[in-house]
């Protein structure tokens, strides 16, 4: 079954700076606004989101974080990609009062429609591939982190 | 750490109120996102293990509490932590392990398709 991929090159920010993790959400968050794909009441929904329930998760050794709002701040589906040139502390998902090293953060911007449950397989395939992870925090050039997400499609079982 | 498949009676009679059907509420912050993804997972895993006979609802963990009187689940996973008061009545597995991978996914997904199979075998 064929489903749009949710990637794009205007979406992702590799070797991005920032010092605090709020300024790497407003900063992602700023990408998708400017791209038409949320709604300016996005960046304050996440922030908020991420400060109750936190998106940070410690799969081993690179940290990765899936921040979001709800869909009504969604105009269309996307997901920006920001590899971190330094990691930031993010509280995680299983336990708030832990905190862990994100490296790649992917900011969901999702509706409820159904031909997004195939991107969301290749979400759950990048982010527990380590090999995937580890090419990505290792490049700086915008193209090369978009082909290796896309090649995350191949490796699902669908 | 995990509440294990209840099998006394009050589960047993939820699932015959249920009309048969196990019915499993995931929730995360939004909805949207982390819950759609277990259940994307979750209904993988029970197609593979040829499992039929639930219902999945996706809800947010907000609205847990009233959720859970409205819909009378057997069993409720969430992404996030909860109060375990909200989840004292149901079958209740933190889910954020669907996310990461992991033996505890597996040994959740075992359950479940466990805790279904015997409630749903049981035709007359």
């Amino acid at each position: 079954m064929a489903y749009p991929s949710l990637f794009n090159e205007a979406l992702i920010k590799a070797d991005m700076e920032a010092k605090t993790k709020e300024e790497a959400l407003q900063s992602l968050a700023s990408v998708l606004i400017s791209n038409g794909y949320v709604r300016e009441s996005f960046t304050k929904a996440v922030l908020d989101r991420e400060g109750i329930f936190p998106t940070g998760l410690s799969t081993e050794d690179i940290g990765v974080a899936i921040p979001h709002a709800d869909k009504e701040h969604v105009i269309k589906p996307g997901i920006a990609v920001a590899v971190l040139k330094s990691p930031i502390k993010f509280n995680v998902m299983e336990n708030p009062r832990e905190e862990t090293d994100v490296r790649i953060i992917f900011m969901l911007a999702l509706t409820d429609s159904n031909l997004q449950i195939g991107a969301l397989k290749n979400i759950i395939a990048i982010i527990q591939d380590k090999e995937l992870l580890s090419k990505l925090i290792n490049t700086k050039d915008i193209k090369e982190v978009m082909r290796l997400l896309q090649s995350g499609f191949t490796s699902i079982v669908s | 750490m995990f509440n294990k498949a209840r099998k006394d009676v009050p589960n047993g009679e939820k699932a015959a109120y249920n009309a048969g059907k196990v019915k499993i509420i995931i929730a995360c912050g939004t909805s949207v996102a982390t819950s759609a993804i277990v259940e994307t997972l979750l209904r993988e895993k029970l197609k593979d293990n040829k499992v039929r006979g639930f219902e999945i609802y996706r809800k947010r963990i907000y609205d847990l509490p009233m959720e859970i009187k409205q819909i009378n689940p057997d069993i409720v996973m969430t992404t996030s932590p909860v109060d375990p008061a909200i989840v004292k009545d149901v079958v209740y597995y933190p889910a954020m392990c669907f996310l990461t991978g992991g033996a505890d996914r597996d040994r959740i997904i075992s359950e479940i398709i466990q805790y279904i199979k015997e409630r749903t075998e049981k035709k007359e």
